[in-house]
């Protein structure tokens, strides 16, 4: 007798694809989406803002000099007179600019660099993550400096160089994750049914990275708000006029007896912050719902 | 475990001898030298400077000479502070450059590991107490908020409002001048040992060695300070050998938001006046620094992993 699957049901049993249930569970997670509704709401005001409002964010007024907040000035004005809520949101725009593009660059080259390892194996994986230890022993913010002081002193190119350095973790991760995938049962029974190669790439090990990537994502931009940040009170990245957080929050530790110069660039920082780490949280448990 | 600790030692030089390597030649192949730019030099001058500056030579020979400075301890001369030593800037007589930074380093994780490793473990051992909640909740703030958000606040609410402590400065290293910057750092890395003993604890708590020592009757006591201790401490100490280095660099931001002479003035004027040298020399300390402690925590791994010792 032949054994013959034409006439039996293959079909998978009817569910939900994977991420409409990922994405209902995190529409379920409460903190996870207000995080998600204060990152949107943020970089909303941050594009439309300084494009709507009346003054402009490099406008001095030497009448108006260290105001405290009010219904003009919603966050005050600055030693130069100028309008701190303005800046604060123009800051937040570059700031954001910075971050997101940084991240784009550390996820395409982390994946690249961690999968070929990854699948490639042997003597070019060994070399490859030998490469990432030697990086991994130079103190980050120095070596950032280093490449900022020899590329010179540029918004591109500060974030290149933060961006050179920063995908080293992705790398790690997404190779330990293909790894990992390459060697489980259900790819080995994938295989040995003799689904093709580039199908259990497509069906199996990339929505498998995907997981990972997206979490990580959410953990790399504000990471990068912070180097950005930190790289400014070294005197490197966004220069005046232009302004970052990074920068309002260096001038506000500067001039502290007009707190709101802190506090406001600071409290945005915080918020921003704590959002995307709520948001990180909310994506792993959803992704992961062990 | 000396044989060990040899083995640890000598793996480790093909890394730093790497990155130096990576270094230099990042810094010797980008086009243009530290020397044109600011203001003309007439030709002679700048011929002078080469020399002293070995530029003229061959850059392989260029290579073997800062190597060999290197293992005679003397990181070159300044490019800034033009003939100044940079062994002499970073390690001043009056302890300022380095030495700040790594007693700002040490000071912090003198305190931040036992406190961090007391809090977690207590937090561990009452899960889903008040005490635990906080101990979580703190992991969360302190990990996504960094000492240059921190810092400053620290400053505008303790020193500037409450006038309790200095604003900045060193004063003569004592504590009050100490109080503020070290504490920010405590409060940036105590957390994350915080948190990685609880998980740790929780772990060893609920494997099966701990319920057997339970099943024989032995007493809490002798179970958590005879066998749980040992397992629990060992990702507590993996972690330390990373955070090292993120410590070190911390104190770098700290002493640019506390104003304090360590290294972080000596990476901001070498930054701006692309003094190529003293970037290189900050670098391969840092990172020589990083190895240093990342040894010491693998050997003391080791003499704590009853899995390797034999």
């Amino acid at each position: 007798m032949v054994f013959s699957t034409k006439n039996m049901d293959l079909a998978a049993p009817k569910t939900k694809g994977f991420w409409m249930s990922v994405f209902g569970r995190l529409a379920k997670n409460k903190l996870a989406m207000t995080s998600l509704f204060i990152i949107v709401t943020l970089t909303l005001m941050c594009i439309f803002v300084p494009m709507l409002s009346s003054v402009s964010y490099d406008k001095t007024d030497w009448g108006q000099i260290l105001q405290t907040p009010s219904g003009e000035h919603f966050f005050g004005t600055d030693s130069l007179g100028r309008d701190l809520f303005v800046r604060c949101f123009i800051g937040g725009r570059i700031t954001f600019e910075i971050a997101f593009a940084a991240a784009f660059v550390v996820l395409l080259v982390g994946i690249f660099y961690g999968a070929t390892a990854g699948y490639v194996g042997g003597k070019l994986d060994t070399i490859m993550m030998r490469l990432v230890d030697v990086l991994y022993g130079i103190p980050f913010l120095f070596f950032c400096i280093l490449l900022i002081t020899l590329f010179g002193n540029s918004m591109a190119l500060s974030f290149v160089a933060i961006a050179a350095i920063s995908w080293l973790d992705m790398s790690r991760i997404v190779r330990g994750q293909t790894l990992s995938i390459k060697h489980k049962e259900y790819v080995e029974a994938a295989l040995i049914s003799g689904v093709s190669n580039f199908k259990i790439i497509t069906r199996h090990v990339i929505p498998n990275l995907l997981g990972v990537v997206i979490v990580y994502a959410a953990l790399t931009v504000p990471n990068m708000i912070v180097l950005s940040a930190v790289l400014s009170f070294f005197g490197l990245g966004v220069t005046e006029p232009m302004t970052s957080w990074g920068l309002l929050i260096s001038d506000g530790a500067q001039n502290m007896d007009a707190w709101w110069l802190l506090l406001f660039p600071a409290g945005l920082m915080i918020i921003t912050l704590l959002s995307f780490a709520f948001l990180a949280n909310g994506l792993r448990d959803a992704l992961d719902p062990r | 475990m000396l044989k060990f600790a040899i083995k640890r030692i000598l793996v480790s030089v093909p890394t730093l001898l790497a990155i130096i390597t990576l270094v230099f030649f990042l810094v010797h192949i980008t086009p243009g030298n530290p020397f044109d730019g600011e203001r003309a030099l007439s030709p002679e001058a700048l011929k002078s400077l080469m020399e002293q500056y070995r530029l003229d030579l061959p850059i392989w020979q260029q290579y073997l000479l800062y190597l060999n400075d290197l293992i005679h301890g003397n990181f070159g001369i300044s490019m800034k502070y033009l003939g100044q030593s940079i062994n002499g800037l970073l390690f001043p007589d009056n302890m300022g450059g380095f030495w700040v930074t790594l007693r700002i380093s040490l000071y912090t994780m003198i305190v931040a590991v036992p406190i961090g490793i007391l809090f977690g473990a207590y937090a561990g051992l009452h899960k889903n107490s008040w005490f635990d909640k906080i101990v979580v909740a703190g992991n969360i703030f302190f990990t996504a908020v960094p000492t240059m958000v921190t810092g400053p606040l620290a400053v505008l609410i303790l020193a500037v409002t409450l006038r309790l402590f200095p604003a900045g400065g060193w004063g003569d290293g004592d504590f009050m001048h100490l109080f503020l910057p070290v504490s920010v750092l405590i409060f940036a890395y105590a957390p994350t040992i915080a948190f990685v003993t609880r998980g740790s604890v929780i772990d060893v708590l609920s494997s099966n060695y701990i319920r057997t020592a339970r099943a024989k009757g032995l007493p809490t006591k002798s179970i958590l300070f005879k066998h749980a201790i040992r397992p629990t401490l060992l990702p507590v100490i993996s972690l330390l050998g990373p955070m090292f280095a993120g410590v070190l660099v911390g104190a770098v931001v700290t002493e640019q938001i506390f104003t304090l002479p360590g290294i972080g003035v000596l990476t901001t004027n070498a930054a701006t006046n692309r003094d190529y040298n003293m970037i290189m020399a900050i670098t391969i300390l840092g990172s020589t620094l990083t190895i240093i402690f990342n040894i010491i925590v693998d050997i003391l791994y080791m003499v704590l992993d009853p899995k390797i010792k034999q």
